[in-house]
C-alpha cells in the first residue's frame, strides 16, 4: 500500500490552505477545480477527464455538484516553498444550499469565482453570505475572460455594488485556457489564512462528510482541528459516544493516497469499519476515545427535508425493486428520508423527503436510470403545522393525513427568504409571478439593469414549478436562492380530486383557499385530457370538504369500432391491440376507473 | 387432418385513385405488362409452395386495386398454375372484386368461365351525387346493371355500399340501403365511411372541408343498417358484412377466424404454417415496383417473416373472432395458450356489451357492444 509516516510537511500549519470554491451555478467551478489538479500534477494529462470532482454519472451530465469532495494538491510556489491545499468543492444548487455550509465550515477562506460574461447571481449572493458568516477570506475571481462577452471591469463594480465585496485584489482568469492559474494559485498562498491548531492537544475533528465506497466500505471526510488522528486509533463521536477503531486514513490527491495520521489543519478520510452512513452524522465533532471533558465544535444544523412526495413503481411488481434502490440511495444521501406507505391510487410505495425539487428530481432520476424502475410520484408537499383542538401540534407531510376540518385550530406553513436577481425587462414579470404565488417584497434594489430582489414567499407556491416558471419568464436570465424563514398561518385547506366520485388520495393537495377553484379547475382540465374515454361517462371534480369548486365530465364512447377489416388489417389491428394493453399495464384502476400513470405527474405539472 | 388455406392475389392498379381510399392501389403510369405481373405472381406462388403444397384451398380471393382490371386470361392461368400446387375444388370459394364501369362488366362472362364463382362489386352509392363526390366514375345506373349482369354468370354476388357518408341522413340512407336490397344480392358489404391517414379526404377533413355525421347519427345509421338488412333476412355475421345464409364470405371469414392464408402480390400479408411448426406472419414489399425487383432479385418478395408468439396469435384471434356473430371460441382461445380475464368479461357480459352463446362456448358482442368493439377487445385478456 502506498503510505507513508504523515503528510510531507509534519504539521506544518503555516503551509496548509484549506478553502472552498463557490459559485453561482455554470460560473465554472467545477472546470476551476479541474485545472487546479491538473496544473499542481495531482493527476497526469491522460488522467483528466472534465470536471474529476464530479464524479457521478448524473452530476456529470446535468453539470452540477451534488456532493461536496475534498481534493488535497501540492503546490510549490514561486518562492520554492511547499504548500498543501485542500480543496472541498461545494454543490452549486439552491437545494444543497446546507452542504454548501458544511464544505466552507471545514475551511478558512473561499475562491468566489464569477463569471466575467455573465456577473452577479442570486446563489454568488447566497454563497458569500455563508462564506462571510464562517468567517472566511474570500478571494475573488473574475472567470472566463477569454469569452469575447466578458466584461470584467462592469463585473467588478457590480461585485462592489451588490455584494460590497473590495475587488481591487480581484483576480482575471480563465479555467478553461489555464490563464491566470498560477497568478490565482500564488494568491491563494499569499492571502488566504492558514489553519490554526495545536497537535499535541486531545484530538478534536469535525466530522465534514461520510459516503458509502463499494471498495472502502463507508468512508468518513474529516477536517482535523487538534491533535491527530492516527492508524489504529481509537475514535468516538462526541453526539452518541460511539467508538470506533482507525483502519485507513488518507487524502484524496484525487486519488486516494494512505497516510498514517492526519494533524491539524488538514483535511483527509478514514474508514473504521463503520456500518451504515446514518451512524456518522455530519457536523458531529470527533474525538479520542479515552477524551475527558471535550466541548463539540461548532457543528452545523442538520439538513432537514422540506418537500415530501410519494413514490410509487408503475408497474406493482417493480415494488421490491423500489424498495431497494431507495435503500441503497440513501446510503449515500442522509438529506434523503423515506418511508413506506400505501395509497389506494397507487398500491404500495414510499413517502420521501427532499432538501427540494432539484433534489427530488435527481433522486427520481437516479431511480429511473441505475435500477430501471418507472415511477409515479404524486404532489410535492411541504411541512404544515396542524394546530389541533386539543392543541396538539401534528407536522403534516402528507394531505391526505389531515385531521377533520373540526378537529384544526389553524394550519401553519413553511415560508422562504428568496433571493432573485434578474434583468430589469424581465422584472415585471417576476414580480407579478412573485405576488401569484402569495409572495411579500421585502426589498428592490439596482445594481447597473439588474434588479436584486427579496421576497417572503410561501414554500408551497415554489415547491411546484416555481423554478421552471421564473427561468422560462426571464429566458433563463434570472437567477434564484432561497432558505426556509418560519412558520406562519394561513387559511390552508385541503383540495380534493375526484374521479367517477371517488377520492383520488394521490392528488389530494393542500393549498391556500385564495388559489385553491383556479389549481382545480386546472387539474380537471388537464385530467380531462389525460384520462381516456370508458364505456361509461367519468364525472371529474375538485372539492373542499363537501363543497365542489371545480367539475368536468368525460364523456362516454358510444362507438368505436372499426368499419372494415381485411386480411392485411391484421397486423395493424393486432399492434393496435398491443399498444392498448400496454398503455393498460401503465394505468391504474381506481374505483371503476383506468387512470394513465402520466396524469398524475402531468396534472400536477399543470400551467398554474 | 389436411388443413386448410386461403390464397389472397393482389392486383395494385386502378384507373383512378378515389380520394377515400388508403388500399395499396395506383394509377399506372404506363401501360401495364399484364403477362410480366402473371410470371412474378407465378414465381413468388412458387416461392411460397411449401405452405401451399397440397392443402386444400378453401377461398382463393383477387382483390386490388381493381383485379378486374385483369384479362380473365391470366386470371386462368394463375388458377391454373395454383392447381398445380394444390387442391382447388368444386366448392373453393374464387371471389374478384370489380368495379362497375362498362369495360368491366363486358368481362364478367369470361370471369365466370376462368373458375370465380363470386364477384363482389364495388358499388360504394346508389346516389350519383354522391359517386361524384366519392371520385367514382361510374354512375348507379351502370351499377345496376352490373348486378344484373353478375347475377347471371355468378353463385354469388356481392356488393360494396360505402355510408355515413357527408351530409348522408338516416332517411337517405335507408332508402339508399333498401333499394340496394332489393337488388337481392346474396352478400352486401356496408362500411361506414372511414377517414383513413394520407387520403385526400383527411385532408379535406382536417381542413373542415368535408362533415362526418356525429357519434349519435353514426350510431343511429349503423343500427339502422342491422335492422333494414334483418327485414331482408340478410343476417349480419360480421361488423360490416351481411349475408344471405350460406352466402358467407369464406376468405373472409379464415381472415377472422385466425385461419392460414397466404398473400400474393405487392404488400399482401400472409399467416402460414407448415407442419408440426409455429404460425408464421410474412409481408410482402408494398410498392408495386419493388415489389417486382425483388421478385427479380430474390424470387420473392418479403421484408418480414416472423415467428408469431403465442401472445400475438392470441391477440390476433381477439381482435378478429370478436369482430364476427360467433364471436370468440373460448376453447380454441385457451388452446393458443390464452387467459381470458372473466371478471372484465363478466362486468361486460352484466352491462350488457357481451353475451355467451346458448352452448356458453363462445363469448361475442351484444348489439350494444358491436359499437363499442374496440374498447371491448382491450379488456378481454391482460
Ligand atoms: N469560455 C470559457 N468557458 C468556461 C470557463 N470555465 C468554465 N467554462 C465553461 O462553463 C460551463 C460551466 O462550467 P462548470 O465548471 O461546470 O461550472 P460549475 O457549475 O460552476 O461547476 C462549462 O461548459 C465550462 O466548459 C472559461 O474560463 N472560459
Ligand atoms: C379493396 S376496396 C375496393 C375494391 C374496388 N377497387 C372498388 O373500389 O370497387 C374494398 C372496399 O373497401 C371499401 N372502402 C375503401 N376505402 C374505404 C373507406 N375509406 N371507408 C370505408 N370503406 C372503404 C369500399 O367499399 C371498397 O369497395
Ligand atoms: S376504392 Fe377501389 S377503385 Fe377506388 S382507388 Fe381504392 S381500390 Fe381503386
Ligand atoms: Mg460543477
Amino acid at each position: 500500500m502506498d503510505s507513508q509516516k504523515s503528510s510531507d510537511n509534519m504539521h506544518n500549519l503555516s503551509k496548509i490552505r484549506n478553502f472552498s470554491i463557490i459559485a453561482h451555478i455554470d460560473h465554472g467551478k467545477s472546470t476551476l477545480a479541474d485545472r487546479l489538479i491538473q496544473i499542481t500534477g495531482g493527476l497526469e494529462q491522460r488522467e483528466m477527464k472534465d470536471q474529476v470532482l464530479d464524479s457521478m454519472e448524473l452530476e456529470r451530465e446535468r453539470g452540477i455538484t451534488i456532493k461536496a469532495q475534498s481534493v488535497s494538491l501540492k503546490y510549490k510556489s514561486n518562492k520554492n516553498e511547499e504548500f498543501t491545499l485542500n480543496i472541498i468543492d461545494t454543490p452549486g444548487h439552491v437545494d444543497f444550499a446546507y452542504e454548501v455550509n458544511r464544505s466552507l465550515a471545514a475551511c478558512e477562506g473561499s475562491i468566489l469565482v464569477v463569471d466575467a460574461s455573465q456577473g452577479v447571481e442570486a446563489q454568488t449572493l447566497a454563497n458569500v453570505y455563508q462564506s462571510i458568516a464562517n468567517n472566511h477570506e474570500i478571494l475573488v475571481v473574475l472567470n472566463k475572460v477569454d469569452l469575447p462577452a466578458a466584461d470584467p471591469e462592469r463585473v467588478k463594480a457590480q461585485i462592489e455594488d451588490v455584494i460590497g465585496l473590495d475587488t481591487s485584489d480581484a483576480i482575471e482568469i480563465s479555467a478553461k485556457t489555464g490563464f491566470g492559474i498560477n497568478d490565482l494559485l500564488e494568491k491563494v498562498t499569499e492571502k488566504l489564512p492558514p489553519p490554526s491548531g495545536d497537535v499535541s492537544q486531545t484530538t478534536k475533528a469535525l466530522l465534514v462528510d461520510s459516503w458509502y465506497d463499494t471498495y472502502l466500505g463507508v468512508v468518513v471526510l474529516v477536517r482535523v482541528y487538534d491533535g491527530s488522528i492516527k492508524k489504529g486509533q481509537k475514535i468516538k463521536l462526541l453526539s452518541n459516544a460511539a467508538t470506533y477503531q482507525i483502519e485507513r486514513i488518507g487524502v484524496f490527491q484525487p486519488k486516494q493516497k494512505m497516510l498514517d495520521e492526519l494533524g491539524p489543519g488538514e483535511i483527509g478520510f478514514f474508514t473504521a469499519s463503520i456500518k451504515q452512513v446514518s451512524d456518522m452524522r455530519v457536523g458531529d465533532t470527533i474525538t479520542d476515545a479515552k477524551a475527558q471533558d471535550i466541548a463539540a465544535l461548532d457543528g452545523f444544523k442538520p439538513s432537514q427535508p422540506v418537500v415530501f412526495c410519494g413514490l410509487y413503481p408503475q408497474d406493482t411488481s417493480d415494488f421490491e425493486g423500489l424498495r431497494d434502490a431507495i435503500e441503497k440511495l440513501s446510503l449515500n444521501d442522509a438529506s434523503f428520508q423515506y418511508e413506506k406507505e400505501t395509497s389506494a391510487a397507487l398500491g404500495l410505495g414510499y413517502r420521501c423527503g427532499f432538501l427540494g425539487l432539484l433534489h427530488l428530481e435527481i433522486i427520481c432520476e437516479r431511480i429511473d436510470r441505475e435500477y430501471n424502475i418507472d415511477l409515479v410520484t404524486t404532489a410535492p408537499s411541504v411541512i404544515y403545522k396542524v394546530h389541533t383542538t386539543d392543541s396538539n401540534v401534528i407536522e403534516l407531510h402528507n394531505p391526505v393525513d389531515l385531521p377533520p376540518q373540526e378537529r384544526i385550530a389553524k394550519i401553519e406553513e413553511p415560508w422562504i427568504d428568496a433571493s432573485i436577481i434578474v434583468p430589469e425587462e424581465y422584472l415585471g414579470a417576476i414580480l407579478k409571478l412573485c405576488e401569484e404565488r402569495r409572495g411579500v417584497q421585502k426589498e428592490l434594489n439596482f445594481s447597473g439593469n439588474r434588479a436584486v430582489i427579496t421576497y417572503q414567499i410561501p414554500l408551497n407556491e415554489v415547491v411546484f414549478d416555481f423554478y421552471d416558471k421564473l427561468k422560462s419568464i426571464s429566458k433563463g436570465y434570472a437567477s434564484f436562492d432561497y432558505s426556509i424563514a418560519n412558520y406562519d398561518a394561513s387559511d390552508l385547506v385541503k383540495m380534493q380530486i375526484l374521479v367517477n366520485e371517488e377520492s383520488v388520495d394521490a392528488l389530494a393537495m393542500i393549498v391556500h383557499r385564495s388559489v385553491a377553484e383556479n389549481r382545480g379547475r386546472i387539474i380537471i382540465e388537464k385530467l380531462k385530457d389525460l384520462i381516456p374515454r370508458h364505456l361509461f361517462k367519468i364525472p371529474l371534480q375538485a372539492a373542499i370538504g363537501g363543497k365542489v369548486i371545480a367539475r368536468e365530465t368525460i364523456s362516454a364512447v358510444r362507438k368505436d369500432v372499426t368499419a372494415k377489416c381485411y386480411g392485411g388489417d391484421v397486423t395493424r389491428k393486432r399492434k393496435l391491440l398491443e399498444k392498448q394493453k400496454k398503455g393498460k399495464k401503465k394505468m391504474r384502476k381506481y374505483g371503476k376507473v383506468e387512470i394513465p400513470q402520466e396524469a398524475f405527474i402531468a396534472a400536477l405539472k399543470a400551467d398554474y | 387432418m389436411m388443413s386448410e388455406l386461403s390464397i389472397y392475389i393482389h392486383w395494385p392498379y386502378c384507373l383512378s385513385k378515389c380520394p377515400y381510399c388508403d388500399f395499396n392501389s395506383h394509377v399506372a403510369d404506363k401501360k401495364i405488362d399484364q403477362e410480366e405481373f402473371l410470371e412474378l405472381i407465378k414465381t413468388e406462388i412458387d416461392y411460397h409452395s411449401k405452405y401451399i403444397d397440397n392443402k386444400k384451398i378453401s377461398s382463393i380471393f383477387f382483390g386490388g386495386g381493381t383485379p378486374s382490371l385483369m384479362d380473365p386470361s391470366i386470371i386462368e392461368r394463375i388458377l391454373t398454375h395454383l392447381s398445380g400446387l394444390c387442391n382447388i375444388e368444386n366448392d373453393t370459394e374464387i371471389t374478384m372484386e370489380a368495379n362497375p364501369t362498362s369495360v368491366e362488366l363486358q368481362k364478367f362472362r369470361d370471369y365466370s368461365n376462368t373458375g370465380i364463382n363470386r364477384i363482389s362489386i364495388g358499388v360504394q352509392s346508389l346516389d350519383n351525387d354522391d359517386l361524384k363526390n366519392l371520385g367514382r366514375t361510374h354512375t348507379a345506373e351502370l351499377a345496376i346493371e352490373a348486378i344484373g349482369i353478375a347475377q347471371k354468370y355468378f353463385e354469388s354476388v356481392s356488393i360494396d355500399l360505402i355510408y355515413a357518408r357527408p351530409g348522408q341522413n338516416e332517411k337517405a340512407w335507408k332508402l339508399e340501403l333498401e333499394r340496394a336490397l332489393s337488388l337481392q344480392t346474396q352478400h352486401l358489404s356496408l362500411y361506414q365511411l372511414t377517414i383513413e391517414p394520407n387520403t385526400i379526404y383527411e385532408k379535406l377533413y382536417k381542413s373542415g372541408k368535408i362533415n362526418l355525421p356525429n357519434e349519435s347519427l353514426s350510431n343511429e345509421l349503423y343500427q339502422i343498417t342491422e335492422e333494414i338488412c334483418h327485414k331482408f333476412s340478410l343476417k349480419k355475421y360480421e361488423i360490416s358484412n351481411f349475408s344471405k345464409r350460406g352466402f358467407e364470405c369464406k376468405h373472409n371469414l379464415n381472415y377472422w377466424s385466425c385461419g392460414e392464408w397466404i398473400g400474393i402480390g405487392p404488400g399482401a400479408h400472409s399467416r402460414v404454417r407448415e407442419k408440426n411448426k409455429k404460425r408464421r406472419s410474412l409481408i410482402n414489399e408494398y410498392d408495386p415496383y419493388n415489389w417486382g425487383q425483388r421478385i427479380r432479385n430474390y424470387g420473392h418478395s418479403m421484408i418480414e417473416n416472423s415467428v408469431l408468439t403465442d401472445e400475438e396469435n392470441q391477440d390476433e384471434y381477439i381482435v378478429m373472432s370478436m369482430r364476427t356473430r360467433a364471436g370468440l371460441n373460448i376453447n380454441k382461445f385457451e388452446k393458443l395458450g390464452g387467459k381470458l380475464n372473466m371478471d372484465n368479461i363478466n362486468l361486460l357480459i352484466s352491462n350488457g356489451y357481451l353475451s355467451r352463446s346458448k352452448t356458453e362456448e363462445n363469448i361475442k358482442v351484444t348489439k350494444k357492444g358491436s359499437l363499442v368493439c374496440d374498447s371491448i377487445i382491450s379488456s378481454l385478456a391482460d
